[in-house]
């Protein structure tokens, strides 16, 4: 924060929803992971976080109180490299983590990020974790060169003033309410682990393969995984009494839409749904659903809309009045009933990563994990690198009968899925 | 490896599949062994009944109920007293009833729930002004009519005029509110009570709405001024009905203007000087400071009393000078001025 003398700045728009719903069994964590060819040594990579850091002075930070809005002040202390657990997204010791609001971990052959969404979203984390892999590589002797357009910055450039900026209020419309609230969606009931663990099953399949599929519906990759997903919400329902609409969430990176270089968050979500009351689906049915609500929610002014009514409401002079402890209550309830209450899971897709070609050898594959919430027990990160589209389901129940029945029929769909558990 | 169930390729290093923890078994077994699980689609399950039908079952079983104890009444007063006359009065509950219970749940999908219940409103005004009709007109159900009407006014402006601004819907009910006062009172015979109750309401949206009408620049000096003009009337007001104008211009005036001149100065050197909040608020403390002691001054000339100052408006503006002079010292300090942003997110 050196850039503009800053000593703090506000949270963004959605992160100040963030550390209100916070719980340590349940942290808004988000997780980019990526191999590498070569064994991660920790004592190089903190070197290379160190000055990373630099560079990106918006995540040197911790979180604090005000007395109206909790906000983000700049962190003296050194960051920290963990050891990887068996269980991605797990909640943040702040103390232990000298109060970052974001956790390096690294294990044998990969590196992760795991990041807290009140400090950036996938897209600001992914940008940070190709820098960051770089800069490590360049410390074990490599040659590579910074490139910008594909995600790996310049570590001594001087940070931009735009980068702190939260876009949200450079492109919300003033004259937006907030969006009314949409009747409960199904939430899959299981066994729940022990707090804070979240456990994973990945499957990895051929991206080109996957596009091919999708086509032949008509859709996008993301599209088509969002489909199966409804579909797969919609099957295990329908072993249960008293049906709900099944929703799917799929954050959007308003960066493709709207100039911005905000390394904030920068992200909204649409919400994919099937309502198993009116009757059963086929998947074309699914598909054909699913893709006007993309096509319908991409659209620039609903991408607005969607996102407006959520700044009005922080500018509410009412709500700015409110002091931050009564504010967190409310904030909460608002989040369960406007927020993960009416969504059956979400699916992020990070889309095609691509490195410069001197630096792409020595990575193999990038997977991308979101932390399930309270309501939600599954969540599912896609990301597509050199071909390798991995999906990631993480869960904090036991049984698996979402993954399964997504993975399935992507099998019956003659796509060749690879299985493992565990990130 | 794969997962004969689930159709999957598992990772080496998986013995059970993560999906459904079937062992993994060898790759020519799988073909087989999934087309035994395929056909077990799940049947879709029967429809439930619709609502139409159930509304419809409501409507006969309310309107016979309602039908046969209209029968019975009209045979029992026709029998009895070979015409009708005291059963007018319980068939007409029984048509309200008929009205409020089967029009709202029959109409449901058509009209919106605010026109329902202002139709059964309006039914029972009507009612009620039939009842006083067949007693004599007392006029009393004139104060019932005109209350329903303007709680139906209440409740539907918000629902049903989405065009509207809320802050014009406030306004439109504050008016109806007034009039509604004004028609109460002339119904008991004008005793100039809505007036008070009326300016009260003026007074009242002079400080609350007004703001949000006025250009944004100026609107803080200019809602100060009109509300100064709407106390001093409202103050006019309530000492003329009460017989007392002469303590107008003696107390009540110089009152009003001791709070509101240092508060539209405040506004007006604050803008012109620039100040952060913090030396708007300190402007603010140093005139609720001086309208303290000036209101005192006033008091007690017009009690004419020996002292020109008591100790409440003395500690009272004491007090205020010391937040003063802190908020001056912070828009001054950059230190306590970021700290103080910070905390406040300002």
């Amino acid at each position: 924060m050196d850039k503009a003398n800053r000593t703090w700045m506000r949270l963004d728009n959605m992160a100040n929803l963030f550390p209100a719903i916070e719980r340590f069994s349940a942290a808004p964590i988000y997780r980019v992971q990526a191999e590498l060819d070569r064994k991660v040594e920790s004592q190089i990579l903190k070197e290379a976080l160190d000055m990373c850091l630099k560079r990106f002075p918006y995540f040197k930070v911790r979180l604090k109180k005000g007395l109206f809005w909790a906000y983000l002040e700049s962190n003296r202390k050194p960051a920290v490299v963990w050891p990887d657990g068996p269980y991605p997204c797990a909640g943040m010791d702040y103390r232990a983590n000298n109060h970052y609001l974001f956790r390096l971990r690294c294990r044998e052959n990969a590196v992760a990020l795991e990041a807290l969404h009140a400090l950036t979203d996938g897209g600001g984390s992914m940008v940070f974790l190709k820098t960051l892999v770089a800069q490590y590589l360049r410390l074990c002797g490599e040659k590579i060169e910074p490139d910008k357009g594909l995600g790996v910055w310049d570590i001594d450039e001087e940070p931009d003033e735009e980068e702190f900026a939260d876009s949200f209020l450079k492109y919300y419309n003033k004259d937006i309410k907030s969006l009314g609230i949409k009747s409960p969606a199904y939430h899959f009931r299981g066994t729940r682990h022990r707090q804070d663990v979240a456990s994973v099953i990945c499957g990895q399949m051929s991206g080109r393969q996957v596009a091919e599929t999708a086509r032949n519906y008509g859709l996008s990759v993301t599209e088509y995984l969002v489909a199966v997903y409804v579909r797969a919400l919609l099957n295990v329902q329908g072993r249960t009494k008293n049906r709900r609409p099944v929703r799917v969430s799929v954050p959007v990176n308003l960066r493709n839409f709207f100039p911005s270089k905000s390394m904030r968050n920068f992200t909204n979500f649409i919400l994919c749904e099937a309502d198993p009351r009116l009757g059963s689906y086929r998947f074309e049915d699914i598909a054909a659903q699913v893709h006007h609500t993309m096509r319908r929610g991409l659209i620039k002014n609903n991408l607005i809309k969607s996102f407006s009514g959520n700044v009005n409401s922080e500018k509410n002079f009412l709500v700015r009045a409110l002091p931050l402890g009564l504010k967190t209550v409310i904030l909460s309830l608002i989040y369960h009933f406007k927020g993960e209450n009416q969504y059956s899971g979400s699916l992020s897709n990070l889309g095609v990563v691509k490195l410069p070609p001197d630096m792409e050898r020595f990575v193999e594959s990038f997977s991308c994990y979101l932390a399930p919430n309270t309501v939600n027990p599954t969540n599912c990160g896609a990301v597509c690198y050199k071909d390798k589209l991995v999906v990631s389901f993480t869960r904090t129940v036991r049984e698996s009968h979402i993954e399964r029945e997504f993975f399935s029929f992507l099998v019956k769909q003659g796509v060749k899925v690879k299985v493992k558990s565990g990130s | 490896m794969y997962c004969v169930r689930c159709g999957v390729e598992l990772a080496e290093k998986e013995g059970f599949c993560p999906l459904c923890g079937t062992k993994a078994y060898d790759p020519d077994e799988v073909a087989k062994l999934l087309s035994e699980c395929e056909g077990k689609e799940r049947q879709p399950a029967p429809e439930r009944a619709t609502v139409r039908y159930i509304k419809n079952r409501y409507v006969a079983i309310v309107r016979f109920c309602i039908f046969m104890s209209m029968l019975i009444l009209v045979i029992v007063n026709l029998s009895v007293n070979g015409g009708l006359n005291w059963s007018l009065y319980p068939l007409s509950v029984l048509a309200l009833l008929w009205f409020c219970m089967i029009f709202p749940v029959k109409y449901s999908h058509r009209f919106h729930p605010v026109i329902l219940v202002s139709a059964c409103v309006g039914a029972a005004s009507l009612f009620l002004i039939a009842i006083d009709l067949l007693t004599g007109f007392g006029r009393w159900s004139l104060i019932a009519l005109y209350s329903a009407a303007y709680a139906c006014l209440a409740v539907s402006l918000p629902l049903l005029a989405k065009k509207l601004n809320a802050k014009h819907i406030i306004t439109i009910l504050a008016a109806c509110a007034g009039l509604y006062l004004f028609a109460l009172d002339f119904e008991v015979g004008f005793k100039g009570w809505s007036l008070y109750a009326a300016c009260g309401i003026v007074l009242l949206w002079c400080f609350a709405m007004l703001p949000l009408y006025l250009n944004k620049s100026y609107s803080a000096l200019i809602s100060f001024i009109v509300d100064t003009l709407a106390i001093a009337l409202f103050l006019y007001l309530v000492l003329m009905v009460n017989g007392a104008e002469d303590k107008f211009f003696s107390l009540a005036l110089p009152i009003a203007l001791s709070a509101c001149l240092p508060a539209i100065l405040t506004c007006g050197v604050s803008k012109a000087a620039r100040f952060s909040v913090y030396g708007i608020l300190s402007l603010s403390s140093l005139s609720a400071a001086i309208a303290s002691l000036l209101i005192n001054l006033f008091i007690n000339l017009n009690l004419k009393a020996q002292a020109f100052l008591n100790q409440w408006s003395i500690i009272t503006a004491s007090c205020c000078l010391f937040v003063a002079a802190f908020l001056f010292a912070t828009e001054k300090s950059k230190k306590i001025k970021e700290y103080l942003n910070k905390k406040l997110n300002i």
